[in-house]
């Protein structure tokens, strides 16, 4: 037992001697190392850089997903309601997909003539260009070149010349006539191999357009093709711009060697036939000098590593103004992307409608005329939405007084307790004092140094922005900051209801001062006139005083939009009412009144072409089935209405009956077949047409007793119901015109039998 | 505003080529009547891109699935996104098609019902 004990102790002693040995090796080594600190620091420094870049696409693929995050959150980027609407999005892939998608390019510019009618083309031009095809391995630039020469060859051979009339003789019109959407398709596919090769991108849109939207799509894109995205809002960039991207990619003391770094991460990835997308949103909500300075550094710098590509967003309304200068500057200028601007399909049109109302639980009717608005600012239909959230059974109209007013409320309740509402009142009344409704400047608010910092966080960017304009040079150069409405309509509306709560607090009960203001702006063709008298009838109408809107409509009826703002983005061709008297009544259509009623039939009394615009709004409310629908349309036509006018609305609406020009109209059918068309369609859609619709076709047919079209429709004649109420109201004239076709109905159907009863003799 | 962007899908088979148009149509080939054939089936037809050889080649790390990408690129219902899963499903953009007569030619019914029943497709 000694024994075991005596050789146990003998084990550890030789234990304790090793461990101290190795022990006093080590501090040993740590001494050295004292002196070799550096070799340690560069050994670290070196394993820090290769573990940056070994996680490189990890490391900047979280940021990217943290900033999306950050748009979701705030509310900024909803991935349900993104919807592809044009092709803006495929145009971004090819600038992130570039070699891969080169193919198709090449696939398409050699399909391009292989139809029936492309053939016979190229054989009448004859020229190599057309039916030379490129090999799918070929450059851009080879892709490029041939593009080109073939818009150049079609443009010589299109134009008008006599040489082109010489060479094609007759067939010269058949090549234009055949050639009319290719060099358009050309272009395109050139727009795409400019955008494949761009190393840099600026995507420039208006507000509201979608931009961000289209940022986070293509940043979700890019990290599903595992390639590298370092997604970067430029509100965020304090510093010089490729600082701050170089300080997002490494940690602080690795700066430095940031170029080092995107040398080894190009290098890298060009191995791997990848790229890095660095992706910059709303650089034109960044205002300092310092960042927009470094903007076209940071292009030129990048530009130098082969798998690294750029892309910005900006609002066109600051991209000529101020940010195109720092591009210019640039020795690789970015490929400048405007934001296509394409009607949408129906389709589109649906599809981001039901993706709105699930998202937003709205599940009301909303007005075709409000639907049609809406689809032409993205951002008018978000307000939309956001306003009638979980709203299930209402009728919805786009009122946009009271949205505009809601939305201010929101933003006034998130920044309390901020006087939101004192500063934007605060901005309107130096407005209607100065007599400048462009903006303000920010100096003339008076606010404190924390006053300015809520404000500018309230304002978010959407609705009102606040930026430094620089004006004079040397010397005298100086900045000054300016506050401005992004939508004229919502300044319109501030400026309405400043001066609505004005009289309200004077105790003006005749509103004098609002009037005051609209005859100034009215006389001196002031643009703001428009949504002055817009958002003041609502107003009136609403608070019962129905003297103040007769006066409106009795001034300003004659009011035509279009001379104060001919670029207003609602232009003519959109407007549902071309007069402007009736587009006030119906911005309330729902609440049609008496006085209302007048004005609408004097108006269609000395030009009965404005019916027919009531009439297709009431249509279009009668096939979506809300109020009012096609009853006030007849009430309008025949309820105490002169014969001469009804006549005249009725001679208006078949007028184009010997339209020799119709068929060069976009409608090319005439209005009588259109109306055919919905009535079927409603029938199809409700199971029957209403009575308003049918004592309409009893109206047309007694009055246009030779219009074919209307055959089908002048049974309904023969119906008490439906003649009874129209006899009562109606002119004389009229009712004989209707009595006639029910004699003549009545002789039909006797004949109609006879012949029937012969011909089963027969 | 420029025009909207138009698709048209479409199941291909032996019936859906230049010929089976001649028969469907009951045209002679080289007639007047082919020629007006021809120009519908180069209108709709001649030049469509296959939809799955499309999405593999490139949108298939973008979109979950098939379906998903006829859905959320070409906004089809989802009954329509089911019934061109299909090696045989093909579209064709109309966008920048020549022949501005075949649509007109389509407003006659009795043309556009004989062409929806030739075609069986969706057109969007």
């Amino acid at each position: 037992m000694s024994m075991t004990c005596l050789v146990q102790t003998v084990t550890m002693n030789e234990i304790m001697q090793a461990m101290y040995s190795e022990l006093m090796e080590f501090v040993s080594c740590i001494g050295n190392l004292q002196t070799l600190w550096w070799l340690v620091c560069a050994i670290f420094a070196v394993a820090v850089f290769a573990a940056f870049v070994v996680y490189f696409r990890e490391n900047v693929n979280h940021i990217s997903m943290l900033q999306i995050e950050e748009f979701s959150e705030a509310q900024k980027y909803i991935p349900e309601l993104y919807i592809e609407l044009n092709r803006n999005m495929e145009c971004i892939r090819y600038f992130t997909h570039r070699n891969t998608w080169r193919r198709r390019i090449i696939r398409e510019y050699n399909n391009l003539f292989s139809n029936t009618l492309g053939k016979q083309v190229v054989k009448e031009i004859d020229e190599p260009v057309l039916f030379k095809r490129i090999p799918y391995y070929a450059s851009y630039k080879k892709v490029m070149e041939a593009i080109q020469s073939r818009i150049d060859l079609l443009e010589t051979a299109l134009k008008s010349s006599e040489e082109n009339m010489l060479k094609y003789g007759e067939k010269f019109y058949f090549l234009r006539g055949s050639l009319y959407q290719t060099p358009k398709k050309l272009k395109l596919l050139y727009e795409q191999c400019e955008m494949a090769q761009a190393r840099a991108m600026v995507v420039v849109g208006s507000a509201g357009n979608g931009k961000t939207n289209l940022l986070c799509k293509t940043v979700e894109t890019i990290m599903a093709n595992k390639q590298p995205c370092l997604f970067i809002n430029a509100r965020n960039i304090n510093k010089n711009c490729y600082d701050y991207i170089a300080g997002q990619l490494l940690p602080e003391f690795l700066v430095a060697y940031s170029p080092l770094y995107l040398r080894v991460v190009s290098f890298l990835l060009a191995f791997q036939r990848k790229k890095f997308y660095i992706v910059i949103d709303a650089i034109n909500e960044n205002d300092s000098t310092l960042f927009a300075e470094s903007i076209g550094e940071l292009t030129d710098k990048l530009a130098k590593y082969k798998s690294i590509k750029v892309l910005y967003a900006c609002r066109s309304e600051y991209f000529q103004a101020r940010y195109s200068r720092f591009f210019d500057c640039t020795i690789k200028k970015p490929y400048v992307f405007h934001l296509e601007q394409v009607e949408y399909s129906e389709r589109a049109k649906k599809t981001l409608l039901m993706s709105y109302r699930q998202h937003f639980n709205v599940s009301g009717p909303i007005y075709p005329a409000a639907v049609g608005r809406m689809m032409r600012s993205l951002f008018l239909m978000r307000l939309f939405f956001e306003v009638n959230q979980n709203k299930t059974s209402q009728n919805l109209e786009l009122r946009d007084a009271e949205i505009y007013k809601a939305y201010f409320d929101a933003v006034a309740r998130r920044v309390e307790p901020f006087d939101f509402s004192g500063i934007v009142d605060r901005i309107s009344g130096i407005m209607v004092s100065q007599k400048c409704y462009d903006g303000v400047e920010m100096s003339e608010l008076n606010l404190s140094t924390t006053d300015v910092n809520f404000f500018k966080t309230a304002l978010d960017e959407n609705l009102i922005i606040s930026r430094n304009i620089h004006i004079g040079k040397g010397i005298a150069e100086t900045s000054v900051e300016y506050v401005y409405f992004v939508f004229d309509e919502l300044r319109d509306f501030c400026l309405a209801r400043y001066v609505l709560v004005s009289s309200l607090k004077n105790g003006d009960n005749a509103y004098t001062q609002y009037f005051d203001f609209a005859g100034e702006l009215y006389c001196n063709h002031l643009s703001p006139i428009e949504g002055i008298l817009k958002y003041g009838y609502y107003y009136f109408k609403v608070n019962d005083r129905s003297d103040l809107c007769k006066k409106i409509l009795e001034k300003y009826s004659d009011f035509d939009p279009d001379e104060v703002n001919p670029g207003h983005w609602m232009d003519t061709r959109q407007r549902v009412f071309h007069d402007f008297g009736i587009a006030l009544i119906f911005q309330d259509s729902q609440n049609i009144l008496k006085f209302e009623e007048e004005h609408i039939k004097s108006r269609v009394e000395n030009a009965p072409q404005l019916y027919w615009d009531v009439f297709w709004y009431l249509l279009r409310n009668e096939r979506a089935s809300v109020q009012p629908d096609l009853e006030l349309a007849i009430i309008l036509l025949v309820k105490n209405t002169p014969f001469r006018t009804t006549k005249s609305i009725v001679t208006a609406f078949f007028s184009d009956r010997n339209d020799r020009y119709l068929h060069l109209r976009s409608e090319k059918r005439r209005k009588i077949e259109i109306l055919c068309d919905r009535a079927e369609q409603i029938e199809k859609r409700w199971g029957q047409l209403s009575q308003s619709f049918k004592q309409l076709f009893v109206i047309l047919a007694a009055l246009e007793p030779m219009e074919a079209e209307l055959a089908p429709y002048e049974k309904y004649v023969l119906s008490k119901e439906i003649v009874e109420p129209i006899l009562n109201v109606c002119s004389e004239e009229l009712k004989s015109a209707i009595k006639d076709l029910v004699y003549r109905q009545k002789m039909y159907k006797k004949l109609n039998s006879h012949v029937i009863f012969y011909d089963m003799g027969d | 505003m420029s025009m909207s962007i138009e698709y048209h899908f479409f199941l291909k088979s032996f019936r859906k080529t230049r010929w089976g148009a001649y028969r469907y149509w009951g045209v002679v080939r080289k007639s007047y009547a082919s020629r007006v054939v021809d120009r519908i089936y180069d209108y709709y037809f001649a030049g469509a891109k296959n939809l799955k050889i499309e999405y593999w080649r490139y949108y298939r790390n973008e979109f979950a699935s098939y379906e998903d990408y006829l859905i959320k690129r070409f906004n089809l219902h989802a009954q329509e996104a089911e019934k061109l899963d299909s090696y045989r499903a093909y579209y064709k953009e109309l966008t920048f098609e020549e022949d501005e007569q075949i649509p007109q030619l389509m407003e006659d019914e009795n043309i556009a019902s004989s062409f929806k029943a030739f075609s069986g497709g969706v057109y969007i």
